[in-house]
């Protein structure tokens, strides 16, 4: 069981260990108000933004909808069935962590999403796709109070992290 | 210093030493200097190298027989410990050869050629360099052995007339037949051709006697000692009937008699394969109406009469000239003298590529796709290219098999002869790209190397599994002395023209014999560096010409099943080829019907289409099915994505802004037949509507009453800031600048810009 970010940052530093990657630094998000987020840095020159979370987030049924959020729910409801591989939550981080991480590929480093959920599992993909993913299909949403845009993605359709994947090349016609 | 050719034979091997104007036979060992190639195991169960079976009557525990014919086949197979084991038995009689040689030399060995069939693919040569690295011989290469005999048969001056040489090595386990042409005026030797069995020799001659006298006299074949059969086939040549005793494995000895017409009529199925084969390569060399002007016959079989009346009836056919002279060690003697030329340079010995060498690759699921990279018949040496890119998403490892034969419906029908694991990072499929380089070389080796392609960093680690890992060469070039440049002569010759594949390769192969390094040594870097830039231009082009084969047909998929063709599983390449298809009206009508429908069951099929589009600015047919589609808006974001160099936050509002632009409007920018993708940058936030929050309907940005003053060209903003701070931070981003908060004054500071409160509420 992971039971918070500590402990997410601890298996991610593990597993980037396995996959031959060194952690050189380590920046907790919390301070920032930004509970449950970090950043690993690699001596290769990544980035991966760690995200602890219980679980995704699920959207409400369609019928317990304010007809403003309509939209937006069909938009959600959409991504989870083309793209959710079966799973049903959502999960992402908010507008201005993805933008700093899309701000750190122009500076030349790789940057990754990955979350760590409370029984382990983590996934992952890159931040440059899961920014076009969320510009894509518009799945925005913002909180009426804090008035944060948060950006979400399919839970299923992150990578799951599994042992070092090896394959065959593909030939580029 | 000493130059040497080693000829490891399925039978005999022989030693030679190049001693300034002949090459001469070892004879320290025998008289003949032939050394049995076999290997005993004394009843101890060592091997025992010095003592010829042949002549001695020792007690021995085990023989190993034809080990050269074994490892050739075991090359081709995943047997690693019957290869390793062969591979010792080789190193134990090539060591004690060598060691028995130089410990009567005065010299040192500067130069070592040894010899294999033309017929064996890379596998065996591989085998040959690290049994050589184990035996520790000095500078090795490997070359043909019909080349090595034709060497020490028919070179002497330079050609006065253009030559055709047909070489027959007819050995105790191989058959090779080599057409090779020199050029008037020119003392190089350029092989056209190869043919060949590898399991067509004196000992299937031998066994087909031992099975003849079994039957004849009543014993069983195997019962039979080594070697018994070919004494007899031996006498059979100098004499009509032989009248022998042959001894048995069982005790006792069988008295035999047996007529040179009944060995003859046995081994006249092998000649007639021997006929056939020399066909072969006189077809591939397109001489079967010429033929050869002269025939070099080398091996132990030619000794048979029948075999000698066969060359004698070949020769009168085609009005040639029969060099034959020692048959047993001609392979080692020119093996000699071409190790001294090829130590001190001067002339160029191109041969063929006997086997294609490709690699395995992943088609979608299809994970045994076979890509030959060199070609079987491509001139030696060659360089070839190919690029490559991750298959899955992050994966980690790319495994490159390389593998040699001409199987092309499965990589995993030819033999893996080496593998290179590329350590990657990990990122979305397709993304990670490299260019594998391979070589084989004209020593005989072949090298491989892998460069990334765009991000230096994307590329860790590669290693190596049963490769020499190429180096890049960093010589550089002192001085053109010749007039011509091969790569400009290959822009003329093939891409000004758009020559076809067939006349762009004889081309090619022209010009690297013709600018061979070994031509001009002084600047052999010079000449390296120029021909790997015409190997990158040929490559360039073969695959120029692949695209456009594959890019002007529609994919191959079940069009006439239907129930096949609607469950078909659709995956981003396919996805990818039917968007190429259909923009380019590819395939019947009724093909792209289908193609638009299937290309519907890919999720992220509007990434596709718009991404494509983006790559060709306009098209009516992508543009009317963006247009059309149930989700404009994606279509939309996506032209917006590609295009470059915006800064990432004003990208950010504008593609925010995107989803705000009415449906209708969506499509009349999609369908525009004067569509400009560029504009539309522009063209979307001022066709936005106003920003609400998603959640619960309300506008995004409320209007607060705010004061400006503006003060040596900022603005400062101060009043009810806090609700509409994010709306204040976003109207500086997109004048290019950014908005600060000044606790000092409790006011925004927006740095260089004159901002109202139109730029911030609309």
């Amino acid at each position: 069981m992971v039971m918070n970010i500590n402990e997410a940052i601890q298996t991610l530093t593990q597993k980037l260990i396995d996959r031959g990657t060194t952690v050189i630094s380590v920046e907790d998000l919390s301070k920032n108000g930004k509970y449950g987020n970090a950043r690993l840095t690699t001596d290769s020159h990544e980035i991966y933004h760690v995200k602890y979370t219980k679980s995704g987030y699920k959207p409400k049924d369609s019928d317990r909808v304010s007809s403003g959020a309509k939209e937006l729910d069909a938009k959600l409801k959409f991504a989870i069935k083309s793209f959710g591989n079966g799973e049903d939550t959502l999960n992402g981080i908010d507008e201005d962590l993805i933008l700093y991480l899309l701000s750190m590929m122009n500076n030349g480093f790789v940057c990754f999403f990955v979350t760590v959920l409370s029984d382990g599992t983590t996934l992952w993909c890159r931040a440059d796709s899961f920014y076009e993913f969320v510009m894509r299909y518009d799945t925005f949403f913002k909180f009426p109070k804090t008035n944060v845009p948060v950006c979400e993605v399919p839970m299923g359709w992150l990578k799951p992290w599994g042992e070092p994947i090896v394959g065959y090349p593909s030939k580029e016609i | 210093m000493k130059s040497i050719g080693i000829d490891y034979g399925t039978g005999t091997s022989v030693l030679a030493e190049w001693m300034g104007t002949s090459s001469r036979i070892d004879t320290s060992i025998t008289k003949e200097g032939l050394v049995l190639s076999d290997v005993i195991y004394g009843m101890d169960g060592k091997m025992i190298l010095d003592i010829d079976p042949f002549l001695s009557t020792i007690a021995c525990a085990k023989v190993e027989r034809n080990i050269k014919r074994r490892l050739m086949a075991e090359s081709e197979s995943d047997n690693c410990v019957e290869i390793e084991y062969l591979k010792s038995l080789v190193v134990g009689r090539v060591s004690y050869i060598f060691h028995n040689f130089i410990s009567n030399s005065s010299d040192a060995v500067a130069k070592v050629i040894l010899t294999c069939p033309a017929n064996t693919g890379q596998a065996y040569r591989e085998s040959l360099f690290d049994i050589a690295k184990q035996v520790g011989l000095p500078s090795v290469d490997i070359v043909d052995e019909p080349t090595a005999a034709a060497v020490h048969h028919g070179l002497g001056q330079k050609a006065t007339a253009n030559e055709r040489w047909m070489v027959i090595d007819w050995g105790c386990g191989t058959l090779d037949v080599s057409m090779i042409q020199r050029t008037a005026g020119s003392p190089d030797l350029k092989v056209v051709s190869i043919a060949g069995n590898n399991h067509l020799g004196g000992s299937d001659m031998d066994k087909l006697l031992a099975d003849h006298l079994a039957t004849k006299y009543g014993f069983i074949s195997d019962d039979l000692k080594p070697y018994e059969a070919e004494r007899i086939k031996k006498r059979l040549s100098d004499e009509i009937e032989v009248e022998d005793k042959l001894e048995l494995f069982s005790g006792g000895n069988v008295p035999i008699k047996v007529t040179r017409d009944e060995l003859e009529l046995l081994v006249a199925p092998l000649i007639d394969k021997c006929s056939e084969i020399v066909e072969q390569a006189l077809q591939d060399a397109h001489w079967e109406s010429i033929g050869p002007d002269r025939i070099i016959a080398t091996g132990g079989p030619i000794l048979m009469p029948c075999v000698k009346r066969y060359l004698i009836e070949l020769t009168d056919e085609y009005g040639a000239e029969l060099n034959d002279r020692d048959p047993l060690t001609s392979v080692a003697l020119g093996a000699a003298r071409l190790a001294e030329i090829k130590r001190i340079g001067g002339l160029l010995v191109t041969s063929k590529v006997s086997k294609s060498i490709g690699i395995r690759v992943a088609e979608g699921d299809n994970t045994d796709v076979y890509h030959i990279v060199i070609h079987r018949g491509e001139e030696r040496p060659v360089r070839r290219s190919v690029e490559l890119s991750t298959s899955v998403d992050l994966q980690d490892i790319i495994e490159i098999e390389i593998r040699e034969g001409d199987n092309e419906s499965s990589a995993e029908a030819n033999s893996m002869i080496a593998r290179l694991n590329a350590v990657v990072r990990p990122d979305n499929k397709g993304s990670v790209r490299m260019k594998l380089n391979l070589s084989l070389s004209d020593n005989g080796g072949m090298e491989a190397y892998l460069e990334p392609l765009g991000d230096s960093n994307s590329l860790r680690e590669v290693q190596p599994v049963g490769i020499k890992l190429g180096t890049e060469r960093k010589g550089t070039a002192t001085a053109e002395l010749r007039a011509g440049d091969p790569v400009s002569e290959f822009k003329e010759q093939v891409l000004d023209i758009n020559a076809d594949p067939d006349t762009a390769r004889q081309i090619y192969d022209r010009l690297k014999v013709k600018y061979h390094p070994d031509r001009q040594p002084e600047n052999h870097d010079h000449w390296v560096q120029r021909l790997e830039a015409m190997d990158n231009l040929f490559n360039d082009y073969l695959r120029d010409i692949e695209r456009q084969m594959q890019s002007s047909n529609v994919p191959n998929l079940p069009w006439d099943i239907s129930d096949e063709l609607e469950s078909y599983y659709i995956d981003e390449v396919l996805a990818k080829r039917m968007t190429h298809c259909l923009a380019n009206e590819i395939g019947t009508p009724g093909q792209q019907e289908v193609m638009t429908r299937l290309l519907k069951k890919y999720p992220d099929y509007r990434r596709i289409l718009a991404s494509y589009l983006f790559g060709i600015k306009r098209n009516k047919v992508l543009q009317d099915l963006l247009a059309k589609d149930d989700r404009p808006h994606v279509g939309l974001v996506v032209l917006l994505q590609n295009i470059p160099d915006k800064p990432i936050r004003e990208r950010h509002e504008v593609l925010k802004a995107a989803y705000r632009v009415p449906e209708a409007k969506v499509r009349e920018f999609l369908s525009n037949p004067a569509l400009e993708i560029d504009k539309l940058y522009e063209l979307v936030p001022s066709n936005a509507q106003a920003e609400v929050n998603p959640i619960n309907g309300a506008p995004a940005h409320q209007k607060t009453d705010l004061q400006y003053e503006y003060l040596n060209g900022d603005t400062i903003i101060t009043g009810n800031t806090y609700p509409v701070k994010d709306q204040i931070k976003a109207a500086a981003r997109m004048r290019g600048t950014a908005a600060s908060f000044d606790y000092g004054r409790k006011a925004w500071v927006i740095k260089g810009k004159h901002i109202t409160d139109k730029d911030i509420f609309g």
